[in-house]
This record gives structure tokens, sequence and C-alpha cells, in this order.
């Protein structure tokens, strides 16, 4: 394979042009709630018609790596995650904003997602046949026990009460059942109505859960308050004691991401989670989770950004999409006659080449624009609260608007935002919601699939080595959290009684 | 807190039988194992079992608080007692005594108001209308100064919403009933 080759398509000055041109547009739409890399991309793809294969397909990459990166800026100034991939940002990135170290926060997810992407793209480089062959073992059993063991995170991510934290994922997860069933496309819990026929879409029930709720929190506090400065948002050139520090996060997580991207139907919202879940068992600080720790920040973005590499791989060697920026993408390739799969690799390496190149350049530029464009973004933070509660209120919501010009998901937002003030209100954290919504759909229909498939035999998700392996450290971490919880009760009462 | 513990325990486990009650109504593909109803089915009974859950903490939770509060009449707290024998009409009394709250109230009922006058009015006016009205929930002012700066300000944003989403992103924003024409 020749690397250099597709470098030098990169470095013509054209493609470049491009490339950046796609890097920071991806940013921006990323950053902006309810605009996604997909929906760039959309937008963009009659642009490509009058381009070369590759000059198209440079710039279309560098929105997705700019899209996917752009959601934590927003996540970690305003809790308000640009795409859905970024909610799990937002968990420790807005804390860590509200202790006046969102620079920090902001400059280690600009490294992490760098880090993510490059690290992905070299397997994509490298061990692309190797990778599709191990998501080709994917069945639904497999696709089951990996949802199970996402949905685990939400003992992670409950806060203090395991109980409340339980029953927000069982509300995410029942929420998720609302509208046609995907399998047999039945009307569920829809009581006659047609918007409810849809059911709750991801992103604006997340641009509400997060954005919204915290716009009415900012509502609580009186606004007259002489000490509440503005926030300061720092240093956000990372320190290499952090970098050192968090190696091994960002490796971990970029290989959650790679692989999880590559998996069909799995893409950076599930991957961030996981990666985030993963940071927070193997730490030795687990506590600081969801208090603002820069590692909780870094989990997420390394991994939702390798998802890029990663979900790359099925589409070039296999045709098959990894999620839904590669399916138009795919739809890219088709469009500018270059039919993906392995002859792809024979009858077009240069395409493939420039593909690879891009996808590194991309982070690179990711990474220069990613810090330049974050001062900018950062000083959102200075603005009054009376003139930022409204605005991001209004681009919540037309944000929400705005993803499928629907009235009915700006409603959705809406309804999530005030359900989930009062829920916050009442110590009921929202992190679980959003993974139950994110996870939900994968979990059922793999789940009725597996049983459908062996004619109702239970036995299917113990049939294979990988099943058995997420099943066995899902239940190991459910046992992990509620012990940790009874001894940490004893320990009150204990403290109480004396 | 409590008390709205067991609220909300009781007001989900009605839900969930009810949700639970409806699932027998699925249609049931005679082939298949595994219908539409089976997982509602399972996650209900998961909510429900967790609402007694909560139901249950609660309630024990509240005669923990009850005992040394019994134990000490003479010292009672003013706070305790709206906590624990207050009417339904009171605890909404004392809600709404709160500024805070009463803030929370009003962006509630305004972002309610500008999801039902998006459409019909359209964002050229829904959007610096929906500005004016939280700015003023947030901080009221009489001053003719804050009320023009604010309007500027609302203005601003409608204009940063046309380029970025009508113009450049191509989303159909609603017009309302003001010509198309003019926004070309």
């Amino acid at each position: 394979m020749d690397f250099f080759s597709g470098l030098t398509t990169v470095f013509q000055a054209a493609n470049l042009l491009l490339l950046i041109l796609g890097v920071i547009l991806g940013i921006i739409v990323g950053a902006i709630p309810g605009l996604t890399a997909t929906l760039a991309i959309s937008l963009l793809l009659p642009f490509t018609f009058s381009l070369e294969a590759s000059s198209a397909l440079i710039m279309l990459v560098g929105i997705y790596v700019g899209g996917i990166y752009g959601g934590s800026i927003t996540a970690i100034l305003l809790r308000t995650p640009g795409t859905p991939g970024a909610a799990a940002t937002a968990l420790d990135g807005y804390p860590l904003m509200q202790k006046g170290q969102g620079g920090r926060a902001l400059g280690i997810a600009t490294t992490a997602s760098f880090t993510g992407g490059i690290i992905s793209a070299a397997f994509m480089i490298f061990l692309s046949p190797a990778i599709s062959s191990f998501a080709l073992k994917f069945s639904s059993a497999e696709f089951f026990a990996l949802a199970f063991f996402g949905l685990t995170i939400i003992f992670s991510v409950s806060g203090g009460s395991l109980l409340k934290g339980a029953m927000a994922g069982c509300i995410g997860l029942v929420i998720n059942t609302v509208g046609l069933d995907r399998i047999v496309a039945y009307p569920r819990f829809t009581f006659g109505s047609r918007s409810l026929l849809v059911g709750f879409p991801l992103l604006p029930s997340i641009i509400g859960l997060f954005a919204l709720s915290e716009v009415l929190r900012l509502f609580l506090a009186d606004p007259k308050n002489k000490d509440e400065a503005p926030l300061k948002v720092g240093r956000i050139l990372p320190r290499w004691q952090d970098l050192v520090h968090l190696k091994w996060i960002f490796l971990k997580s970029s290989i959650i991401g790679t692989l999880i991207g590559a998996l069909p139907g799995a893409g950076a919202n599930i991957a961030s989670f996981v990666a985030y879940n993963e940071a927070k068992r193997s730490s030795k600080t687990p506590e600081e989770f969801g208090k603002g720790i820069i590692d909780g920040v870094a989990a997420p973005e390394a991994s939702n950004n390798a998802v890029t590499g990663g979900a790359l791989i099925p589409m070039l060697t296999l045709g098959v999409p990894g999620d839904s920026v590669t399916a138009v993408l795919l739809g890219a390739l088709t469009i500018q006659g270059l039919q993906p799969g392995p002859l792809l690799f024979r009858d077009h390496p240069g395409v493939i080449n420039a593909i690879f190149a891009g996808i590194i350049v991309a982070n690179v530029l990711m990474l220069i624009f990613g810090l330049t464009l974050s001062t900018i973004f950062a000083r959102i933070a200075t603005i009054k609260r009376t003139t930022l509660a409204p605005i991001i209120a209004i681009f919540s919501l037309i944000g929400a608007f705005a993803g499928e010009g629907s009235f009915w998901h700006m409603t959705i937002a809406a309804g999530f935002g005030i359900c989930g003030y009062f829920l916050e209100k009442n110590q009921f954290p929202l992190a679980p919601i959003a993974l139950a919504i994110v996870l939900g759909p994968l979990a059922e229909s793999n789940f009725r699939t597996a049983l459908i498939r062996s004619n109702g035999n239970p036995l299917i998700f113990l049939s294979s080595p990988i099943s058995v392996f997420f099943l066995a450290v899902a239940i190991g971490s459910i046992f992990f959290s509620l012990r940790k919880q009874r001894k940490a009760g004893s320990a009150k009462a204990r403290s109480e009684a004396a | 807190m409590k008390k709205a513990d067991i609220g909300i325990g009781v007001f989900l486990l009605i839900l969930s039988c009810f949700l639970f009650y409806v699932t027998f109504d699925f249609y049931h593909p005679p082939t298949q194992i595994a219908g539409p109803a089976l997982w509602p089915r399972i996650l209900l009974i998961c909510l429900a079992l967790l609402s007694l859950g909560l139901i249950r903490q609660g309630s024990l939770a509240g005669r923990a608080q009850k005992e040394p509060a019994q134990r000490q009449t003479a010292q009672r707290e003013p706070a305790a007692e709206v906590q624990t024998s207050q009417s339904f009409f009171q605890g909404l009394k004392a809600y709404l005594a709160n500024p805070g709250e009463r803030r929370v109230l009003f962006a509630v009922l305004a972002v309610l108001l500008f999801n039902f006058l998006f459409k019909p009015l359209g964002f050229i006016l829904s959007v610096p209308l929906f500005f004016l009205s939280l700015t003023y929930i947030l901080e009221p002012s009489k001053r003719p100064r804050d009320f023009f700066l604010r309007l500027l300000q609302g203005l601003a944003v409608t204009a940063v919403v046309y380029l970025v989403f009508y113009r450049l992103l191509s989303v159909r924003l609603p017009l309302g009933f003001l010509p198309k024409k003019w926004f070309y």
C-alpha cells in the first residue's frame, strides 16, 4: 500500500483547502446542538458531485472528523452536547467548567480526540482485514451482550443513589419502546397519535435532557447575586503532566472506539459511554467521576473520535457502514461510481490511499483548529447569565427542530428538558436516561432477534465466547457496584450512630 | 424530599402497571416467540419493582426523620414541619413563594409558549420575543434602556439563527405569516 502517494494527493493545494474547509465546517456544525456530522455530510453531498472521487472523499472525511469532535466543545462549556456522542463528555467536562477548568477540559478533549483519531487511522491502515473479520463474528446474541454490558454503565453514572440511577435507566428504556416496533413495525404505546409513531428520537431527547434542563437550572439561582463571577475558562493548551497521566486512557479508549466503530450499528454515542465506564472502572479514584475529572473527558473523547477510523473499516472492506455517517459516506462512494468492498482496494488504490492519508491529516488539522476555535468558543463562558440562558434555550430548541425540520422534535426537546429538570431536582441522575435511550434500540432488537433465531432458547446468549465475556463483565460490574453501595451505606450508618 | 420520592414512586408504579396492562393489546405474531410486548413487559416489571423500592426507601427515611423530630418537639425546626405535615396546596404555596422556583415556572411556561407559537408566528418574530421574555423572567427591569438593549440582543440572536440555520444550512424554519420573498 502506497500511503505516501495518498499524502501527495491530500497535499495538493485544492484538496488541502477542501480538507481544511471540511474540518472547520465539521467542528462548527458539530458544536451546534442538533446538527450532526451526518447532517453536514448530507448537506454537502450535492456539492461533491462535480469533484473528483479523491477530493470529494477527502473533504467528507474532514467533516466527519471535525463533526464528531465539535460536539465536545458545547458539551464542556454549556452542558449542551452538540452531538449525541458528546453526551458522555458533558458528565465530567461541565463540572470541570464549573470549577474554572473549562480550558483544561477543552484542551484534553481536543488532544484525546486527536489521539483517538490517529490511533484508529493506524488500525484502519494496518489491521482493516483482521478487524473486519472480528466485527463479522458479532451476531444478535453478541450485540445484545455488548448492549447489556453498556447498560451496566448506568450504575457508574448514577451518582449517590443506585436505586434512582437504575430507575432513570429503566425510564429511558421504557421511553425507547414508544413508537413503531423495530422488528414487526407494530405501533407501541402511541395511543393513536401519529407523532408518537416515530417515538422519541435520540438527538432532541439528549438536547432536552442536558441543555434545556440546565437552562432551567440557571433560572433557579438569583441573577442579582454579585458574588457569582462569570466562569473562568483558563489555559486551553494541555499540560504535559496531564497527557502523561492520561496516556493509557487515550490508548485503551481509542482501541474501544475503533472496535465499537467497526461494529455495524454501534457508533460514537455507544463507544463514548463504554470508554467512560472502562476509565471509571479502572481508575484509582472512581468516586471523582461525575464531579469533574479529566479522565472522564479524555475517555469518551478519545473513543468517539476513534470511531471515525473504526467505522470506515467495514465500510471500505465489506461495504457495510459502521454508523450513520459512514452510511452517508457509502452513498458518496457509490455516487462517485465506486463499489465499496474488497475490489475497491484492488481497482481504486489511489482513492483508498487518499482516504487513509486524508483521515490522518484531518486529525492533525482538527488538533490545530480545535485548539484555536476552542479559544473563540470559550468566550461564550464570559457572557452574562441573563443573556446566556436564553441563547442556549433558543439554539437548543431550534437545533432540535433543525435535525429533521420537525416541530414534534422541538416539542420532545422541551418536554425532556422540563422533565429532566424536575427529575434532577429530585436527585434522579440524567445520564442513565440518556444512556438507555442510546443503547435501548440495540439491546431490544438484538435480544428479540436472538430469541427468535434460537426458537426462544435463552442459552443462545451463552453460546459464544464474546457474548459470555460481555455478560460476565456486566454481571460482575453490577455485583461490585451493589457491594460498594452497601459498604458506603453501612459506613454512613456507623458514622451517624457514632 | 422523601415525600417527593414516595410521590414519584407511586406515580411510576401506577404508570408501569397501566402500561403493562396496555401491552396485552399488542399484536403477537403467531410464528414469533419474542413479540413486540416481550421487552416492554420485562422493563415495566423492573420499573414497578424499583418504584416499590423507592416508596419503601422514602417511607423508611421519612420515619427516621420523624422519630428524632418527635423526641425534640420543643425545638422542632419549621422546615421539618413543612416537609411532614403540610397539605398539597400549602406545599404549592410554599414552592411558589421561592423566587427561584417562580422564575423556573415562568421559564417553563415561556418554553411551552415558544413551542406553541413557533409555527404560527415564525422564527423571525418568535425568537426575539422568546429571548425578551426569558431575560425579563431572569432579571425584571422597567428601564427603557434595558428594554432596547435586550431587544437589540434578541434581534442579533435572530440574525445569527437566520444566517446559520436558514441561509447557510438551508433549514426550512417557519416564517409564519411573513412573506417568504422578504427572506431571500
